[in-house]
């Protein structure tokens, strides 16, 4: 062997392509997230359902507790579901352009937080009346189904004003935008079925 | 010691053990088979209601079903997700990588 073999230079190949994920890492991370708190959940309509079946007479709401504002709730709900189709928007208008997409994101943001805010008084006047955690089942069952959908859903506009935020220092990728996005669907998607067990 | 306690103890001494365990568990099979009452204590199957038998039922298929449902959907769409992005990949359009 020779000093000159020892020193040959070496050739490069073509740079190796990039294949595109199937989905992105923080959907598909979302995703998983998402089926868990689904899970959690169907466990707790499913006691809410056993317990009001076993109801003495079927009287649910139980005598002596007061009535649930099902018709403000109705508006209210519309807030939501209005919230994540301007959402859907927003993904549109990013996907065009991404300052497109900041006015239809912040519209989101606030339709979430008039959600929130409003059930906020709704719980203030429910508390006023005397419906407590510990003034029935039926208390209970609501405060700790609409609290804990209200837990997710102030987390999910957390996330929302997070991207929010790096999309006005245009630094938001499609993906993150994608995470997000999620978790609010979620939260809005899972509202109705909330509400058509613990409201009607 | 009388005829009458001879017999027995002569029997069980002269049988193997292999034959007295299959013997037990005949006994055992009989016994359970034909002394046990129905009681209806389980809350799915006997409960006091026709609602309440109904809603364990439901809720019991709706927790059972809801988890595969999502696996098996979330496997469809990625399936439909991976033949999309293979038919980018044979098309030769270019896409953007965040």
């Amino acid at each position: 062997m020779t000093a000159d073999s020892a020193t040959m230079p070496i050739e490069h190949g073509p740079a190796p392509t990039r294949r595109e994920p199937m989905v992105a890492s923080g959907v598909m991370g979302m995703l998983l997230f998402i089926f868990t708190e689904v899970m959690f959940f169907a466990g707790l309509i499913s006691a809410h359902t056993i317990v009001r079946s076993q109801t003495v007479g079927e009287m649910w709401p139980p005598y002596g507790q007061p009535r649930l504002p099902v018709e403000q709730t109705a508006l209210n709900s519309l807030a939501l579901l209005v919230s994540g189709v301007v959402l859907v928007l927003a993904w549109f208008a990013f996907k065009r352009e991404r300052s497109a997409a900041r006015i239809p994101l912040l519209l989101s943001i606030l339709l979430g937080v008039v959600f929130v805010g409003f059930q906020g008084t709704e719980w203030v006047a429910l508390l006023a009346d005397g419906l407590t955690l510990q003034s029935s089942t039926y208390g209970g069952f609501f405060y700790l189904i609409v609290g804990a959908h209200a837990i997710h859903a102030v987390g999910a506009l957390g996330g929302l004003m997070w991207a929010f935020h790096r999309l006005d220092r245009e630094v938001l990728t499609a993906s993150q935008l994608a995470t997000v996005s999620a978790f609010w669907y979620f939260v809005v998607m899972v509202w109705p079925v909330l509400y058509w067990k613990v409201y009607l | 010691m009388s005829r009458k306690n001879v017999v027995p103890g002569v029997l069980l001494r002269s049988t193997s053990v292999f034959v007295r365990a299959v013997g037990a568990m005949v006994l055992a099979a009989i016994m359970m088979a034909v002394l046990p009452e129905v009681v209806m204590a389980c809350p799915v199957c006997f409960s006091g209601t026709d609602e309440n038998r109904e809603a364990f039922l439901v809720t019991t298929a709706f927790l059972s079903l809801l988890p595969l449902g999502m696996v098996a959907g979330t496997g469809f769409w990625m399936r439909r997700r991976s033949r999309e992005i293979d038919a980018e990949e044979f098309s030769g359009s270019d896409r953007e990588i965040d």
